[in-house]
């Protein structure tokens, strides 16, 4: 007569009978583990003699993340707001222009085809012959094409973590002709301040000391003082030669936004301002184990900016810091973007071989990277670490200093945060 | 007659508009009431005779005025006139509407004439500073929108893997090249250990690296020593017969004299038998090499990768030979 358990979890869950119930439980919970138990064994048993089946589980079964998952813009379009993805974007209009460039070809080519086989048509038109020099002109084209394709796919990829600048598309750079010059820029002189009766001195200090060739000039916010207004700060900057001013704005005696004011030479209007939030703000004592700067030049590098606005965001953190670092400090500043927020670390490194317990590096698509095996680079956090999102970019100083119909180049909304797999950056 | 009635009932039973305080001062809440106390003198409502001074939301200021002659149309008690902006015009003006008033009330209307002429002054001021400023308070962010973005940055954190991209994006520069072919950053026997393990990877040409950070000009080295090695085959064309896979001092120095005299050589060489992927690369090599120090140690290398492959080719040959 034997307990019925057929019909699984459902009637272990359903049957009234308390003990039963719970036996029957138990029982189900048995054959599930035994089942899962005997699978992993057979495949741990398979996978011994073929280590090519675990890649391909392993390769097949990769966890969705959102990243992963992100949504882009359907678009063509390469302006501030859309967003795409550049280097897609890039490669999808190649494969158009590519494709257009064939069509032509066709089009050449079938112009003296017509006319030979107009001449033809009376002798062979029995044989069909015309038909078979199209397919052969095809298949020459789709060979050559082929070729073509195969040539400009890299053996061993650049990458892709790191922004490429030359993705710069054309609407941006005459949008913001003096950031995206194609002369050398100069050698960053900043200007780091506060917002108005500031008391976040410290803090603005370390944030000076983030930028080489960086003074930090308290605002005064006295009573009776004449107090010195933004764009009234940059007139005078520029005069000196500043290439930026940074404004570190204080909420409740921590910082709270960065305003990046672009100056540029003395031909062109102070440019961008591009504002970001500071959250996390962390200086370089409250982390354990900290190192301490050196006024070398520091390495920066730009992980993860693909849209144009993230372009731009990369372009402007790229003309704040000296063009060569000097690559025996050692030093590197990282901003890496990830789901719209920009990561600030600066660490001290080293090359060194790696020790016995430590793997090799990974690329970021998961395979190790070669000609690296026993290589690691130790990483000792210097300063302050915080985290950067971008708010909005005006066309001149801040919001009071544009003018314009596009006085406000872009501006963050909570209703793009809607759809969290939609991201600015 | 009528208005001692009003005044006994207002100030004696009930009046919506008085407000009460413990010192025993009385106020009026009557937003035609010209002092803003309540008295005899100064209740609009026990006064058919009556005049305010009022400012509206734009900043004009005008002269209310109440006469008996409507007291029976309570629609139309008050006469608004506007004053001129000019603050003695404006007084004059007042002084010639209520002539024939109770000297209290002209009193009355020109003080509080001068205190809304101060109050716009300084509004405007405190405006005109603001402007000037251009710092606006930044709206506090909605309680539910800062929990999301918290949560969602700690989210980004983890996924972003912050030490494990930075040390690999590190050594991607490293091993692109882009250091330079003596890097200052790193030490020799790490760069021994890259250059020898580039060297024994495969040959495939690299496309030129698209990434180039902030070193626009630097050049990956391994495309140099690809283009080195052959030259030197090209040079060599045919099998040279080496005993050992080790390489020998002699050789050494000879390896040494033809690269010397190869440089000039070099960049026709290369025409030759570049493939089409390459031909951007020559150009940067060529700038390259009008600046670059030979090492001694790196012209060894390609020698022996050289020789690794005769010696396979010949092992090849060989076996044909054996299998008959």
């Amino acid at each position: 007569m034997g307990s019925s358990r057929s019909g699984g979890s459902s009637l272990s869950l359903k049957t009234g009978n308390k003990l039963r119930r719970k036996q029957m439980y138990i029982e189900d919970k048995k054959i599930a583990n035994k089942a899962r138990h005997e699978e992993r064994h057979r495949r741990r048993r398979e996978e011994a003699k073929n280590p090519e089946l675990r890649e391909e589980r392993l390769a097949k079964n990769q966890p969705t993340s959102i990243d992963k998952k992100r949504v882009w813009d359907e678009v063509d379009d390469d302006s501030l707001g859309a967003q795409v993805d550049l280097a897609a974007l890039k490669r999808r209009r190649m494969e158009q222009a590519e494709a257009a460039a064939a069509a032509e070809a066709d089009a050449a080519m079938k112009d003296p085809e017509d006319q030979e086989d107009g001449k033809d048509d009376d002798a062979d038109s029995m044989l069909d012959s015309d038909s078979e020099d199209e397919e052969e002109d095809e298949e020459e084209r789709e060979e050559r094409l082929q070729r073509k394709r195969a040539q400009r796919q890299p053996s061993i990829a650049p990458s892709t973590t790191s922004t490429n600048l030359d993705l710069t598309p054309d609407s941006l750079t005459l949008q913001f002709k003096h950031l995206f010059s194609d002369e050398p820029p100069p050698m960053p002189q900043i200007l780091v301040t506060t917002s108005l009766n500031a008391t976040i001195h410290k803090e603005a200090e370390e944030i000076a000391a983030i930028f080489p060739n960086s003074t930090y000039i308290r605002r005064s916010g006295h009573r009776w003082g004449h107090k010195y207004s933004i764009r009234e700060i940059a007139k005078f900057a520029k005069n000196r030669g500043y290439t930026a001013l940074v404004v570190v704005h204080e909420d409740l005696k921590r910082p709270h936004q960065m305003s990046i004011v672009h100056l540029n030479s003395e031909d062109a209007a102070p440019g961008p301002t591009v504002t970001y939030s500071i959250r996390n703000y962390l200086p370089g004592k409250s982390l354990l184990g900290h190192g301490n700067a050196t006024n070398h030049y520091p390495e920066l590098l730009l992980n993860n900016f693909k849209t144009p606005l993230g372009l731009l965001a990369a372009k402007s953190m790229n003309t704040l810091f000296p063009a060569r670092p000097e690559l025996q400090g050692r030093q590197v500043v990282t901003l890496h973007n990830q789901r719209d927020y920009i990561f600030f670390r600066r660490h001290r490194y080293v090359f060194r071989e790696a020790r016995a317990t430590e793997k090799n590096v990974v690329t970021a698509e998961g395979k190790e990277m070669e000609g690296m095996q026993g290589i690691r680079a130790g990483l000792q956090e210097i300063g302050p670490r915080m985290t950067l999102k971008l708010r909005r970019v005006d066309k001149g100083i801040g919001r009071a200093g544009s003018e314009g119909e596009d006085a406000l180049k872009w501006e963050w909304k909570a209703k793009m945060e809607k759809k969290r797999t939609r991201f600015n950056l | 007659m009528s208005d001692e009635i009003v005044w006994q009932i207002i100030n004696q039973q009930f009046c919506a508009f008085k407000l009460k305080t413990t010192k025993g001062q009385n106020f009026c809440r009557n937003e035609h009431s010209v002092s803003g106390l309540c008295n005899r003198q100064s209740c609009p409502l026990a006064n058919s005779r009556y005049a305010t001074i009022r400012s509206s939301p734009k900043g004009t200021i005008y002269l209310y005025i109440k006469t008996i002659e409507r007291a029976h149309m309570p629609a139309k008690w008050w006469e608004k006139i506007k004053l001129s902006q000019n603050y003695a015009t404006a007084l004059q003006q007042i002084e010639d509407k209520l002539q024939y008033f109770p000297k209290f009330l002209q009193h009355k209307c020109k003080q509080r004439l001068t205190r809304l002429v101060q109050v716009a002054t300084r509004m405007r001021k405190l405006a005109a500073e603001e402007a000037r400023l251009g710092e606006q308070l930044v709206p506090k962010m909605a309680p539910k929108i800062k929990a999301r973005e918290a949560a969602r940055e700690r989210k980004a954190l983890a996924a972003a893997k912050l030490e494990r991209t930075i040390e690999r994006e590190l050594l991607e520069r490293l091993r692109q090249g882009a250091y330079g072919d003596q890097p200052l950053n790193c030490n020799a026997t790490i760069w021994k250990k890259v250059l020898n393990a580039l060297e024994n990877e495969g040959e495939g040409t690299r496309d030129k690296d698209l990434d180039k950070g902030i070193e626009d000009e630097d050049e990956s080295e391994k495309e140099v020593e690809e283009e080195l090695e052959e030259e030197d085959e090209e040079e060599d064309g045919n099998v040279e017969y080496v005993s050992d896979f080790d390489e020998s001092d002699e050789e050494l120095a000879d390896i040494e004299d033809w690269l010397g005299s190869e440089e000039e050589d070099d960049a026709e060489d290369d025409d030759d038998d570049e493939d089409d992927s390459e031909e951007d690369d020559e150009e940067d090599v060529k700038k390259k090499k009008a600046g670059d120090k030979r090492k001694r140690g790196r012209a060894v290398k390609p020698s022996a990768r050289k020789r690794k492959e005769i010696e396979v080719e010949r092992e090849t040959e060989r076996s044909k030979l054996l299998a008959f």
